[in-house]
């Protein structure tokens, strides 16, 4: 709850080593601020968020190292060149010769060429997957991505795609939120719908379709649509 | 810590490397300090006898203490007020988005913030007390260097004091709604407009006893309750004249340090709602910024609904002049102070009445011109997020720019020849009172014309989106120097020949000159303009 409005409300649910989850809802439905509730910028006013069997509101910073946080507008600090704002998050995150990781992430995501430019004369796309190389610099165990895919060409969508499906096999875990359900349903292994900051589905997509009674080739689209139908 | 260390040296680094590399920013910034290097150096080469700086005696202790004292003081009530409402502890969107999900702990993110604000604070007085002290320590020979180390300290310690009280109320009524942050900053106000009233009290006390104003002012600023009701600021005052250090002044500066240390405790104790209030104010005040680089323009119902015509004056670009109007008189906390410090000036100047001519009193509606077009700025400087839109408006370059610019000239006009009214009827007749009168009719808006395009200029060469300011603020103040110096020099040599009507005329022709290059030089600049190759 923040200045009276209930963002988020009596919203549980557990992420597994190895998923990748989806989290989908309609505009204002509350996934942003899950998603920030999750890696400790927005206090929630009760609950509790576990992070590996750590409490986040009481071991927010060993929490928070296992963490990584991709927003949806990507913000990066424009006065420092590519190469150096990813040595800051490496030093943020206290990471240990970071030299091979950040050529590796720069060459996969085609920002190698650019490592010496400052992030201004950047495209928003390239700001887009400096960012996800940040949050991918110190190996996370639980990668959130708030619509991570808006502004980046399709060689960048399918890098990011496989290393997301990469991550999941080696066993650390993915929280994806977005409205590209296409992209849900192509990697999230389970998805949670909440619409008013209330669970309304979990579970996988045949789950779900079980739930909105969908018939069982029904896409998550037409899913969602049913489920979230406001009732005349 | 090492992080932050890194991004702080880094960020530095680049942003100096970026600055230098933009010669919009070295041009005038060099032009600026040759400027005033060479007549620091003149004064400081130039062997002034001594019998011509007695005639000149530089400030006493006495009075310069009332004067810092007042300046510190409204400092410090100034960032209480604003912090009751706004929040003081702003961080940008890059720090909100990597710093506070990062493991790092919000007291360290905080501290880091505080920090370079403390950096920032320190080196932009240094700069300021530096300058001004050394222009004195020229001109009266005095010794600049133990001077500059009491001053600075005295208003460093303070302005910290004052930054760690604005963060406190800041993050402790983060939480609360914006109307009951509204009514605390209201209810706050009650506190200086004791303060200043105990102040008149006790300047009418000294007054109504035969003291000069001036005088009164400055024995009311050093009466014993208005200092301690003000300590931490009186105590800041006594260290900054102190030129040598005594046990006196060494207690001083340790209870400010002690003050200082305490609130930086306090504001890092309150932590609640800190990231999110924080990152509420900052994607609001970095959106609308990035908003506007990106030439994005917010089309706004109530924007449209004051886009009316203003039939007798034409149609087309005269919604501007609607537009600002409305703007204008909505915007109320620009209004409100700017005709109260006009009424306060006035005042002021009619107290000393039996020292003023009428002639003298022409020269304060010059500067009252000076400082409402500073304040009301219902032009392009208001408007240049929405310039996309005025873009649009079928009509001509010359009628935009002149329909823009409108209103603060009108309103500076307005309060001007209010003031010269009262002023005409106030002051006793004399020969050349109606010349004058005449001459003020014609000038007052001329000159306001002047200043407002000057300033809409400075606008559009320097967009504060994507400029700093300090160098077009400069740069501006020297250019209305460089246009009406000419007007002086010619009004006095006139003046001095005995001949100051001819004189009047001819200023008036020359600021009419000035005015329409001005003007055709605003016009030109607003067709070329585009914000994105600013």
């Amino acid at each position: 709850m923040y200045k009276n409005v209930t963002a988020v409300d009596d919203l549980s649910f557990t992420v597994y080593d190895g998923e990748i989850f989806g989290l989908v809802g309609p505009n204002g439905a509350g996934k942003t601020t899950t998603l920030k509730c999750i890696c400790g910028v927005a206090l929630p006013t009760q609950g509790l968020v576990l992070i590996d069997d750590y409490n986040l509101f009481e071991n927010e910073q060993q929490a928070k190292k296992l963490l990584a946080f991709v927003p949806e507008t990507p913000n990066p600090y424009e006065i420092l060149t590519v190469v150096e704002h990813m040595k800051f998050i490496s030093l943020l995150y206290s990471v240990e010769n970071p030299a091979p990781k950040i050529e590796e992430l720069l060459k996969a995501f085609e920002l190698y060429d650019k490592r010496n430019d400052l992030v201004n004369s950047l495209s928003k796309g390239m700001k887009q997957k400096l960012t996800i190389c940040c949050a991918l610099v110190h190996d996370p165990k639980i990668l959130l991505l708030d619509e991570p895919l808006i502004g980046i060409d399709p060689r960048g969508s399918r890098t990011l795609k496989d290393m997301l499906i990469q991550r999941a096999r080696q066993g650390k875990s993915v929280i994806i939120s977005s409205h590209m359900l296409y992209l849900v349903e192509e990697l999230c292994h389970r998805i949670l719908i909440i619409d008013h900051g209330k669970k309304i589905a979990e579970g996988s997509l045949e789950d779900i379709r079980k739930e909105a009674l969908a018939s069982s080739d029904a896409s998550l689209e037409e899913v969602f649509l049913k489920i979230t139908e406001e009732p005349p | 810590m090492r992080a932050l260390l890194y991004l702080n040296v880094r960020l530095l680094k680049n942003n100096v490397i970026a600055t230098l590399k933009n010669p919009k920013q070295v041009v005038p910034a060099l032009f600026i300090l040759t400027l005033f290097a060479f007549p620091l150096a003149t004064l400081y080469t130039l062997d002034m006898p001594q019998p011509q700086i007695q005639q000149f005696p530089p400030y006493t202790t006495e009075t310069v203490k009332p004067i810092i004292f007042s300046f510190l003081t409204f400092v410090t009530w100034m960032t209480v007020l604003h912090s009751a409402t706004k929040n003081t502890l702003v961080f940008s969107l890059s720090e909100v988005d990597f710093l506070f999900p990062s493991p790092l702990k919000r007291k360290t993110i905080l501290l880091n913030r505080i920090l370079i604000n403390y950096v920032k604070i320190a080196s932009q007085y240094l700069g300021i007390t530096a300058f001004m002290l050394f222009i004195f320590s020229i001109i009266y020979k005095f010794s600049f260097w133990p001077r500059i180390l009491f001053l600075w300290l005295a208003i460093f310690l303070s302005m910290v004091f004052a930054s760690n009280l604005g963060g406190l109320i800041s993050l402790v009524s983060s939480h609360l709604s914006e109307l009951k942050r509204s009514r605390n900053r209201r209810m706050l106000m009650i506190i200086p407009v004791l303060f200043l009233g105990i102040i008149a009290v006790y300047t009418y006390q000294y007054i109504s006893e035969g003291t000069p104003l001036v005088e009164a002012v400055v024995k009311a600023l050093n009466s014993s309750l208005v200092r301690t009701l003000m300590y931490p600021m009186a105590a800041a005052s006594d260290v900054a004249v102190a030129w040598h250090l005594t046990v006196d002044a060494g207690l001083k500066i340790v209870f400010l340090a002690v003050l200082c240390v305490v609130t930086l405790w306090g504001v890092l104790s309150v932590e609640a709602h800190f990231y999110e209030a924080s990152e509420a104010t900052s994607r609001e005040l970095w959106e609308s910024v990035q908003k506007m680089r990106r030439q994005e323009v917010v089309v706004s119902e109530s924007f449209v609904k004051r886009m009316r015509k203003i039939t007798p004056f034409g149609r087309g670009a005269t919604v501007l002049i609607w537009k600002n109007l409305v703007g204008m008189v909505r915007d109320i906390r620009t209004l409100l102070p700017t005709i109260f410090m006009a009424m306060f000036l006035f005042v002021l100047m009619l107290i000393r009445e039996g020292e003023f001519e009428f002639f003298s009193a022409l020269f304060f509606l010059f500067f009252l011109i000076f400082i409402t077009t500073g304040y009301i700025r219902w032009d392009f400087r208001e408007d240049l997020r929405r310039i996309e839109i005025i873009k649009l408006i079928p009509d001509s370059h010359f009628r935009i720019v002149l329909s823009e610019i409108a209103v603060p000239v009108m309103f500076s006009t307005g309060v001007s020849y209010l003031f010269l009214a009262v002023s005409f009827l106030v002051f006793p007749g004399s020969e050349s009172k109606t010349f004058l009168t005449g001459f003020s009719v014609v000038a007052l808006p001329l000159f306001s014309m002047i200043m407002v395009t000057i300033s809409n200029l400075s606008t559009l060469y320097y967009p504060p989106q994507t400029n700093n300011q300090v160098v077009p603020g400069i740069l501006s103040m020297m250019v209305t120097m460089m246009v009406l110096s000419p007007s002086l020099f010619l009004g006095l040599m006139f003046f001095v020949i005995g001949k100051m009507y001819i004189g009047l005329l001819v200023v008036l022709g020359l600021n009419i000159g000035a005015a329409l290059v001005l003007l055709k030089l605003l016009t030109r600049k607003y067709r070329l303009f585009d914000l994105t190759s600013s």
